[in-house]
């Protein structure tokens, strides 16, 4: 087990990739704080993280609050005394032509997925700074490297989060904390289950839900569909000591996929 | 002249990089509508040049930009081209910033290429045929410390630009962002004096390569803008330009790079 008695906190955790991150995380022993906007659900999740052997605490936390994200920080200390491993994931995503994007669309996704990005990493730098040691890891995607239509939003708020992953880590660098991005590409969560109705929806032409799904996985060189533990298990990596010589980095996890058009 | 029946608008035109655009599209031909947060500079821009007119315009203001699109298609019957130069900038510490910091900076930067695009492609899709074209920053690719925000605001451009250059590619409309290899003075005062933060001093701005030649970027600059603009650019879309390799962003001591 590569994280005894380490420290994590998960944002997002309730479902889909943030789920499998705190559970692959407490099966290489680390204890971990589940927070999710959805309490339920990351109450749900830290069961199962205890029902693993390894303590737990849920939280419910809006990423666009820095009251909340201050008090998942003052939380996990108050508890833990430490946070060894922050797991930045929680995201949201819509789909929609930019010639009819509605503004709030634009907030919606720029704010939880950059601004929560920014708001919960910047509270645990303080904390990491004060151990002079941490791993933080965020979850940005396919789409901050490449670009698709119906997403320039989301698009726009992926590509933030690996750029600034990069001035994060040049900051950090010298109190001996990483700080790298993950970049999962066509994976069966729950947001992909409402992208996949949009996208055929949007299609129209005889597009489908099977149809799509079936054009994801051709597009992924693997041949398959990713799931959230082919992601949790890269996010493992870097938040252990087997990844202490790699900061600023954004690792795709996408089957080989490249976004495009 | 490679632009002489076209019609383009160049908002945020206080920098030199703006004021080179400007004056290059000025020279191939291109009507021009400047706009600058400051009136005053964009009618001075403006008045230096040949068929143009300045506007004052935040950026930050979707009213404003639909105002700005209104009257150059009232004036000029069209829009062919829209270039975005609206940058400001910030040097601090993550643990410093502010979320005013945050949302300032990513409003001003991000979101005007939004607010932007989503005014001018009506027209341009109506006409089936345009070019938008982002100023971003190298620091968007290589993520400079002290400069998060700013480098964050920037890919996020470059992003949004790519997603945006594959829905509109059966429009005959092309998308394309360059990348500055240095932040200028006007960037860092601007930036400053919206968020609230102590001013740089005068004459400062940020390089990142020792061999960079802050007098002729511009120029340089100008050209790629006015070669993408044009029928030569006419099959080029969703790229991003900067203009050379060597980059010393990871270098410990970024501050001595800094020209402070």
């Amino acid at each position: 087990m590569r994280l005894e008695n380490k420290v994590a906190a998960v944002t997002g955790a309730g479902r889909g990739i943030g789920r499998a991150i705190a559970l692959a995380l407490a099966k290489d022993g680390a204890d971990v704080v589940v927070s999710d906007i959805n309490l339920q659900e990351a109450k749900q999740v830290s069961k199962e993280i205890e029902a693993l052997g390894r303590k737990s605490l849920a939280l419910k936390t809006d990423v666009t609050s820095k009251k909340d994200v201050d008090d998942l920080i003052k939380k996990t200390i108050e508890k833990f005394s430490t946070l060894d491993i922050i797991v930045s994931n929680a995201g949201v995503s819509s789909m929609e032509y930019v010639v009819d994007m509605p503004e709030d669309k634009w907030d919606f996704n720029m704010d939880v997925n950059l601004k929560g990005t920014f708001l919960v990493t910047q509270a645990a730098a303080k904390q990491m700074i004060s151990q002079q040691k941490g791993k933080i890891i965020c979850t940005a995607s396919m789409a901050g490297k490449g670009g698709v239509a119906t997403q320039a939003h989301y698009n726009a708020s992926k590509h933030g989060v690996v750029a600034y992953v990069k001035s994060l880590a040049q900051e950090l660098a010298p109190y001996g904390i990483n700080v790298n991005s993950i970049c999962p590409g066509s994976i069966k969560t729950s947001m992909q289950d409402r992208e996949v109705e949009w996208s055929a929806q949007i299609r129209g032409a005889g597009a489908t839900s099977e149809s799509i799904r079936e054009e994801m996985a051709n597009f992924t060189p693997l041949g398959r569909i990713g799931l959230p533990e082919d992601v949790a298990k890269v996010v493992v990596f870097l938040a252990s000591d087997d990844a202490a010589f790699m900061t600023g980095q954004a690792i795709n996890v996408t089957g080989g996929q490249i976004n495009t058009c | 002249m490679k632009l002489s029946d076209k019609t383009a608008i160049v908002f945020g035109c206080n920098g030199l990089i703006a004021q080179a655009i400007s004056k290059k599209l000025s020279k191939e031909g291109c009507k021009l509508v400047v706009t600058d947060l400051k009136k005053e500079q964009a009618n001075k821009v403006a008045s230096e040049l040949k068929n143009a007119v300045g506007l004052g315009v935040d950026v930050r203001s979707e009213k404003d930009i639909k105002e700005a699109v209104d009257a150059a298609i009232k004036k000029y019957g069209k829009i062919d081209f829209v270039v975005n130069c609206s940058r400001i900038s910030l040097f601090k510490e993550v643990v410093e910033l502010t979320e005013n910091d945050w949302d300032t900076i990513v409003d001003f930067n991000t979101k005007s290429m939004y607010y932007i695009a989503k005014a001018a492609l009506k027209n341009m899709m109506d006409n089936n045929y345009g070019a938008i074209i982002g100023l971003t920053s190298k620091t968007a690719i290589s993520g400079p410390a002290n400069l998060s925000v700013y480098s964050a605001s920037m890919n996020a451009s470059i992003g949004f630009l790519r997603s945006l250059s594959c829905e509109v590619r059966n429009n005959n409309i092309r998308v394309n962002a360059i990348c500055p290899g240095f932040i200028e003075h006007e960037e860092l005062v601007l930036g400053a004096e919206l968020t609230n933060n102590d001013p740089p001093g005068e004459g400062i701005y940020i390089q990142f390569s020792p061999l960079i030649n802050v007098a002729s970027e511009p120029d340089a600059l100008a050209n790629l803008v006015a070669f993408l603009a044009s029928k030569e650019g006419e099959f080029i879309t969703g790229q991003t330009y900067s203009l050379w390799e060597d980059d010393m962003t990871g270098y410990r001591n970024l501050g001595q790079m800094a020209e402070f």
